[in-house]
């Protein structure tokens, strides 16, 4: 009885977000009449396609105990890229804006592996620096895509009614879930991540794990700069540092811990799925943009702590 | 004779800090007639104060092994406390500004001593909630000091020598002496160098650790009624890089991220680099988003070089033993 109870008490611990993911869609369903419909469902996999990708590689990162404060400026750097390789034809375009996000994350891999900088400020130095050579190279003006087709299709068309942007996210989703449960690199990642020095006396290369989620973290960021232009006309580079925190957001709305060691792709879908509701909603109440940043602050706080909280309750 | 030569050389190594602050005067006096004044020396000494002020409690948090992000935050949202609440009177204002500000560095160590989360995400996490609700008590705007004789705290000059000066030296006096002859200080070292063994070693690891993210706190504060006297104005969008900046200051200053190690007076040579910098970049006409990338270069250089050095350190001893 018990056993069977401890159990049951697990369960609802490690699943308490697909709860309130559910609850919310139920809540959702019968409060907007239109928001099962599946325009609205393609509007939100649109809308959060950008944030979706970014978390995945985040994910990553904060599985490997480790945290990329730098990824909205990677995003913004590519997405510069991007366009101003425009003009040269779209396979120039997309190579520039993935190879710049895959620098960007090396450097904070090599910083962070090889040197053993403080990852924290590391990220914070470098978010710094890839926004001034953003801004820089933009002079500061506002980066203005004048897309080839190959964007428009991107940013607008759908696949078997599907949006391509969501096609991406998920073929993005898919790949980091299947790296990560399926590979020994990922099985590695989370080794590192619970137990940096019980992984390196097992030997594991963990320097070289780290340094290869940082990259793929910029990697994924470059992507997702992609879409980003492809779906907006006009951005502003200092916008792009709202991504930063909605993505960290994201991820550890899914359950996976800040700690290291534990979370996945799936958490993260679910995680992704809470916030775009939440946004949808607060949306929807037409809530001032300074209170939307404030409860998404809080919506931060209480999730890091509920997943303190469940964990130890679970004596993980 | 030789060994004369190599204990000059030896002190000048020692005092890397001394030396670059001393180039970075000679190069600013050569491009800027104007710039070796007296007059000018207290004006950067003014302009640093506020960095300085919140570099002093930084320093004896990083000490014990913490840190926090959140002080640009604090920061500012004292100074939207003092402004909104001067109906109440000068002094009242002040006063709640200042146990505003304090009140997160308590929220902040109750966070990581009960919580047991991680100090950054903890401080990232009030970093952003502070900059939201004074977002929203603000409405976004820029809000307006009423009380003209609030404008004296940071304005004022008293034969000459600008008031925050004297703020800054008070400061540095007050931590130089917690941190050589208190056991709030002896702690402090204690905690960062090794939390386990101090607790073994019967010290309340968790109470300290609380009061050393509420004393950053207030510091924080500090600089929150320095500023906001000097421009009279609360703003929510007030000190985004400042957390940074200041803990960079202290790092270059030789207090280490890994804890255990720091000293006062390195700080004040840290934040003094870090605003004879920021002159030089204002006097070399430096653009902006130029001033961002040196900034970051900065900060990076120095968290390199603190853990170059931490690593060096770890193989020494690992070697002797």
């Amino acid at each position: 009885m018990s056993e069977l109870r401890k159990r049951a008490v697990d369960l609802f611990y490690s699943q308490t977000m697909l709860l309130i993911l559910i609850l919310l869609v139920v809540v959702m369903s019968f409060a907007s009449k239109g928001f099962l419909s599946a325009g609205n469902l393609f509007n939100i996999l649109r809308q959060f396609s950008v944030h979706g990708i970014m978390a995945c590689g985040m994910t990553l990162v904060i599985i490997g105990k480790g945290m990329d404060l730098s990824a909205a400026s990677i995003l913004a750097l590519s997405a510069v890229a991007n366009v101003m390789l425009q003009p040269y034809g779209y396979l120039y375009a997309v190579a520039g804006a993935v190879a710049v996000g895959l620098a960007c994350g090396l450097v904070n891999g090599l910083l962070i592996a090889k040197v053993k900088a403080n990852f924290i400020i590391v990220t914070l130095g470098t978010q710094i620096i890839f926004t001034g050579i953003a801004l820089i190279v933009t002079g500061g003006r506002n980066l203005r895509s004048r897309p080839e087709a190959v964007f428009h299709w991107i940013g607008d068309a759908s696949i078997l009614g599907v949006p391509v942007l969501g096609w991406v996210l998920l073929v993005v989703l898919l790949a980091s879930g299947v790296l990560l449960q399926r590979t020994m690199a990922g099985r590695r990642l989370y080794a590192v991540g619970l137990n940096e020095r019980a992984a390196r006396v097992s030997a594991i290369n963990t320097d070289r794990i780290i340094l290869t989620s940082y990259a793929l973290n910029g990697l994924i960021c470059g992507i997702a700069s992609v879409l980003l232009t492809s779906r907006t006309p006009r951005i502003r580079v200092g916008t792009a540092a709202d991504y930063l925190f909605d993505v960290i957001t994201i991820v550890v709305l899914g359950g996976t811990a800040l700690s290291g060691g534990v979370g996945g792709i799936y958490r993260t879908a679910v995680g992704l799925l809470i916030f775009a509701i939440i946004n949808n909603g607060m949306a929807l109440l037409s809530l001032p943009y300074e209170y939307q940043q404030l409860v998404k602050g809080v919506i931060l706080i209480l999730a890091v702590l509920y997943d303190e909280a469940s964990r130890r309750r679970r004596h993980l | 004779m030789k060994s004369a030569g190599r204990r000059t050389l030896r002190f000048i190594a020692d005092q890397k800090l001394l030396v670059i602050i001393v180039a970075l005067i000679a190069t600013l006096s050569i491009a800027d007639s104007n710039f070796f004044t007296l007059r000018n020396f207290l004006n950067l000494l003014n302009h640093i104060t506020i960095n300085g002020i919140m570099a002093a409690g930084m320093t004896i948090l990083l000490i014990s092994g913490s840190f926090d992000l959140s002080v640009g935050s604090v920061m500012a949202f004292t100074g939207i406390v003092i402004i909104l609440t001067q109906s109440l009177g000068l002094v009242a204002s002040i006063l709640l500004g200042l146990a505003a500000g304090t009140a997160v560095g308590a929220l902040n160590g109750f966070l990581v001593v009960k919580g047991r989360i991680n100090a950054f995400i903890v401080t990232l996490g009030t970093m952003i909630i502070f900059k939201g609700l004074g977002l929203v008590v603000t409405r976004s705007h820029p809000v307006k000091g009423t009380i003209p004789a609030f404008q004296a705290i940071g304005q004022a000059v008293v034969a000459g020598i600008p008031v925050p000066a004297f703020y800054l030296l008070v400061v540095y006096a007050a931590v130089w002496y917690i941190l050589k002859y208190t056991k709030f200080g002896r702690n402090d070292f204690a905690i960062g160098g090794n939390p386990l063994s101090s607790k073994l070693a019967g010290i309340n690891v968790d109470l300290y650790t609380f009061l050393y993210f509420v004393f950053c706190s207030f510091t924080a504060a500090l600089g929150g009624v320095v500023l906001t006297s000097r421009v009279n104005t609360g703003s929510a969008v007030f000190g985004d890089q400042t957390s940074l900046l200041v803990i960079a200051a202290a790092v270059l200053g030789g207090t280490s991220l890994f804890g255990g190690k720091g000293t006062i007076l390195g700080t004040i040579q840290g934040v003094l680099i870090l605003g004879l910098i920021e002159k030089a970049m204002v006097i070399f006409n430096v653009d902006t988003n130029y001033q961002l990338l040196v900034r970051g270069a900065i900060i990076l250089a120095v968290i390199v070089t603190d853990a170059l050095t931490a690593r060096r350190r770890q193989r020494a001893v690992e070697a002797v033993g």
